[in-house]
């Protein structure tokens, strides 16, 4: 109790000093401004921007400009900046106004997206490219690998063939000049782990990626060409991998030794999740209320008669049981067993040939112990 | 000193196979937690971006910061489980808080080369949190624990020294203190086990499991955006698992009888796993207007190696049969726990995602809240199993758990929904729901998860604070033990939770 009352106190501290530094580090700029805060979910206009060209926009905006007026701002600058670029280079420029799908110029960039690839043979999935260097270099490899030659195709790679397996996402910091990290699958040198949609692990050992039929990917952006699919690269080949290595993907089938705990989940579909009525007049408990329950598995029933000179309990009664079959195999078939307890702590011989290296897998464990420990403790005599 | 050695060897390398479907589902079936204003929005944050979540589900979300950004989300959790087993209710109630989600966004809002802007995210995220205390009972005059016991050692032939000292974590122990013991023939050869649970008088049979731990993500993102149209952005993830679970498992006589060798037996499990891995998240978000986004995301399988650890204990009163005995694996074994070592890969996930954002009529360009959707494809069949040893047998155990997994579980769809409406230009307001559906295959079993949440923003230019309140029902079964040949029994599970969540946040 005490415990939870320290518990609820540091809670309550914790809460209230969130609670401070927010609000107290949070006043200055309540005062100092009651435009609408930014909230980069939404938009938020680039730092640049707000730096070099919209200073005086800004310190209108200190002075009282309306939260609609500065993000109108914004968009008329976009504009700017796109009629900026058409005058320095019509013919560069010009594809975007015509690419239809980008009607609206205030976006100065463009955006191809084709069917580029075409189908690589027996590589993996293609996918999905982006070159941000050579310019529609363009992604379309497959099996595997990140499109090497440009820009590193993104995402794809072994996600073909059956086991869907992935490949990585590529960005190539060398030729693409991009900051940050960057993940290259086929060289492996950048990211590092290079299983990934490369050699080794994924898309690699069987079953995953593995083979397949390729498809060389589509997609491409292209920020210099843009709006259309770069002619010098449309198709990378994907290279895919072949399941003749690396650890195979074995058929699942059902061993014997197998648990029996873990074959109850696949095996066993039916449910009882209510009691038998129970007839005890007699003083027998048999099962009195369901047929069925008797006739399908009374059998795994074992009456136990024993001698009591208390009449007011039952003198008979039903215990589980489990035989062995004949051929070796389990059988939950009924022996008609009157009594049948074993006053032996000795190994008794075995109607069927048991075997002393069973078990290890003790509901679903491995589990034969590493020190032989007590024999069993004698019963009650 | 040598014998030493070679004990203290053998005992610590002892291989445990338990395995059960349930490892897969229970890193695969949960509805993620994230930020308080993810949570807020039924986790619908596919193709929004500009938060923290972003690494977590869509890092092209990434892109779309242009200010660097630290988040804290502590969390209170309050869960209230309702069990109905075999006509009997139980209840109980527990709760737990954490840190929830940590981060920091690294953004670089100039424009450099073909980028408008990028950003580098570094979290630490609990998208599943385990710890609960699952009790229910119940009268049962069908079937006992220990016939679990009968199966395995009849199944497996075992005779009487295989049943002493080979199955150490269950029917070893059952045997030991004749909870089970040989069933004789008329010439007084074994012809199988028998258990000594007279089980048509009826059990009062009890189970009681606290487990604890969780499922952390530590991801490294990042994003970019391309003109404020087309956002990329990829994460990598590394899983980090630390699950126990403390089990308590007794049947007791329900007819008093003194005389009919049996009063009841407990048994106390103890299991714990930890594991860490590795995965990949890459998503998109493309604007085709302003008003309009659509985002996909692909989560790669995570491939996590876990190291386990199991004990076991069994007392059990057979009355004037053999007493009262009590054995455990630690006898058996030297005193060490059993271990395994293996290697699971977590289903690939798939998210469809869009937005709309909506603003006044004369004001088309200054959005006053959007409305988002989520839809996430995950197969849980396709959970797999890896031993790291390369033995023959140990492949097989396995590949039929993988077998078993592929028949026991589905794909499915799961759905979220979010939607925000800014109240003036700090404050805004949240709510959201999602729905996930049941991941068996067998439509007996019923399993589901609903969300519905809501929660408030407060937002400035330097620092903002989210409250978020979760409220999530699941469904589900839960069972105690599993049989071959006869019907199952199994509790059903309400699960009814309440998420209080607060996001304090930096920006710089």
């Amino acid at each position: 109790m005490k415990t939870q009352k320290t518990n609820t106190y540091l809670r309550l501290i914790a809460i209230g000093i969130v609670a401070f530094s927010f609000f107290g580090t949070s006043c200055t700029s309540l005062q100092q401004s009651t435009a609408v805060a930014t909230d980069d979910l939404y938009y938020t206009p680039n730092k640049k921007v707000v730096s070099a060209e919209r200073l005086a926009a800004i310190e209108k905006e200190e002075n009282g400009m309306a939260p609609e007026e500065e993000y109108q701002e914004y968009q008329n600058y976009q504009d700017d900046r796109f009629l900026r670029l058409k005058v320095a280079n019509r013919n560069r420029w010009s594809a975007i106004d015509d690419f239809g799908y980008w009607n609206n110029p205030r976006f100065n960039m463009g955006f191809g997206l084709g069917w580029g690839g075409g189908f690589g043979g027996w590589g993996g999935w293609g996918g999905w490219g982006f070159d941000p260097f050579w310019g529609g270099g363009f992604g379309g490899w497959g099996g595997g690998f990140g499109g090497w030659g440009g820009g590193f195709g993104g995402w794809a790679g072994g996600f073909g063939g059956w086991g869907g397996g992935l490949g990585g996402w590529g960005f190539d910091p060398f030729w693409g000049g991009l900051g940050g990290w960057g993940y290259d699958p086929f060289w492996g040198g950048f990211g590092g782990w290079g299983g990934w949609g490369g050699w080794g692990g994924w898309g690699g050992w069987g079953g995953w990626g593995g083979w397949g039929g390729g498809f060389g990917g589509w997609g491409g952006w292209n920020p210099y060409f843009a709006g259309y699919w770069n002619p010098y690269m449309p198709i990378y080949y994907g290279g895919g991998f072949v399941n003749n290595g690396g650890r195979p993907f074995q058929s699942p089938t059902a061993v014997r030794s197998s648990p029996s705990a873990i074959n109850a989940y696949r095996n066993n579909r039916g449910y009882n999740n209510s009691n038998n009525s129970v007839n005890t007049t007699t003083g027998n408990t048999r099962y009195t209320g369901n047929p069925t329950l008797n006739s399908n598995f009374g059998n795994l029933m074992k009456r136990v008669v024993t001698n009591n000179s208390n009449t007011n309990y039952a003198n008979s009664y039903d215990r589980p049981a489990r035989y062995f079959s004949n051929n070796n195999n389990y059988n939950g078939g009924n022996q008609n067993q009157t009594n049948s307890t074993n006053n032996s702590n000795n190994r008794a011989s075995f109607q069927s040939n048991g075997n002393s290296n069973a078990g290890g897998r003790s509901g679903g464990f491995n589990s034969a112990g590493s020190s032989a420990g007590s024999p069993r403790a004698s019963r009650i005599p | 000193m040598k014998k030493l050695f070679f004990l203290i060897l053998m005992g610590s390398s002892l291989t445990v196979y338990a395995q059960e479907p349930e490892d897969g589902l229970r890193l695969s079936w949960f509805a993620p937690n994230g930020t308080a204003r993810s949570n807020a929005l039924g986790g619908a944050m596919g193709s929004l971006g500009g938060d923290l979540s972003s690494n977590h589900i869509n890092p092209a979300g990434l892109g779309f910061y242009k200010s660097s950004e630290l988040l804290l989300t502590p969390k209170y959790l309050v869960q209230t489980n309702n069990f109905t087993y075999r006509g009997t209710s139980s209840s109980n109630t527990n709760s737990r808080s954490n840190f929830g989600s940590v981060g920091m966004v690294f953004a670089d809002g100039q424009k450099r080369n073909n980028w408008t802007s990028t950003a580098f995210s570094v979290s630490y995220n609990q998208i599943a949190n385990y710890n609960n205390h699952s009790s229910f009972g119940g009268k049962n005059n069908f079937s006992s624990l220990s016939e679990k016991y009968l199966e395995e050692l009849v199944g497996d032939q075992a005779d009487t020294s295989a049943a002493l000292s080979n199955y150490i974590f269950g029917s070893s122990l059952a045997f030991r203190t004749y909870l089970v013991d040989t069933s004789l023939d008329a010439r007084g050869n074994v012809n199988g086990y028998q258990s000594l649970v007279p089980i048509t008088t009826g059990i009062n049979q009890s189970y009681d499991a606290i487990t604890t731990g969780s499922y952390d993500e530590l991801a490294f993102g990042w994003g970019g955006n391309m003109e404020d149209k087309l956002y990329l952005g990829a994460s990598l993830v590394l899983p980090m698992i630390n699950y126990t679970k403390s089990l308590t498992y007794s049947e007791a006589d329900a007819s008093s009888n003194p005389n009919n060798d049996f009063a009841g037996f407990v048994l106390d499990e103890f299991f714990s796993s930890r594991g860490w891995g590795l995965g990949a998240k890459l998503g998109i978000i493309y604007k085709p207007e302003a008003f309009l986004r659509v985002g996909f995301t692909l989560h790669t399988p995570q491939v996590i190696s876990f190291r386990d650890q199991m004990s076991a204990s069994m007392t059990t009163n057979t009355e004037k049969y053999a007493g009262t005995l009590s054995a455990s694996s630690g006898e058996l074994n030297n005193g060490y726990r059993g271990t395994r070592e293996y290697t699971i890969a977590t289903p690939t996930k798939a998210i469809l995602s869009t937005s709309y954002f909506f603003a006044a009529p004369g004001k088309p360009t200054q959005p006053l809240g959007f409305i988002s959707a989520d839809l996430e494809f995950v197969n849980y069949a396709a959970t797999r199993f890896y031993s790291n040893d390369y033995d023959k047998a140990t492949s097989d155990y396995y590949n039929l758990i993988n077998d078993v997994v592929k028949a026991s579980y589905k794909n499915n769809i799961n759905f979220k929904l979010g939607s925000e409406i800014k109240l003036n230009g700090n404050w805004m307001v949240r709510g959201g729901t999602a729905y996930y559906g049941s991941p068996y295959k067998d439509e007996t079993l019923k399993a589901s998860r609903m969300v519905l949440s809501g929660g408030i923003g407060y937002r400035t230019n330097r620092n903002f604070i989210d409250f978020t309140i979760v409220s999530s029902s699941t469904k589900d079964a839960v069972f105690p033990y599993r049989l071959n040949d006869k019907p199952n029994t199994y509790a059903s599970l309400t699960a009814n939770q309440l998420l209080f969540n607060i996001g304090y946040g930096i920006r710089f």
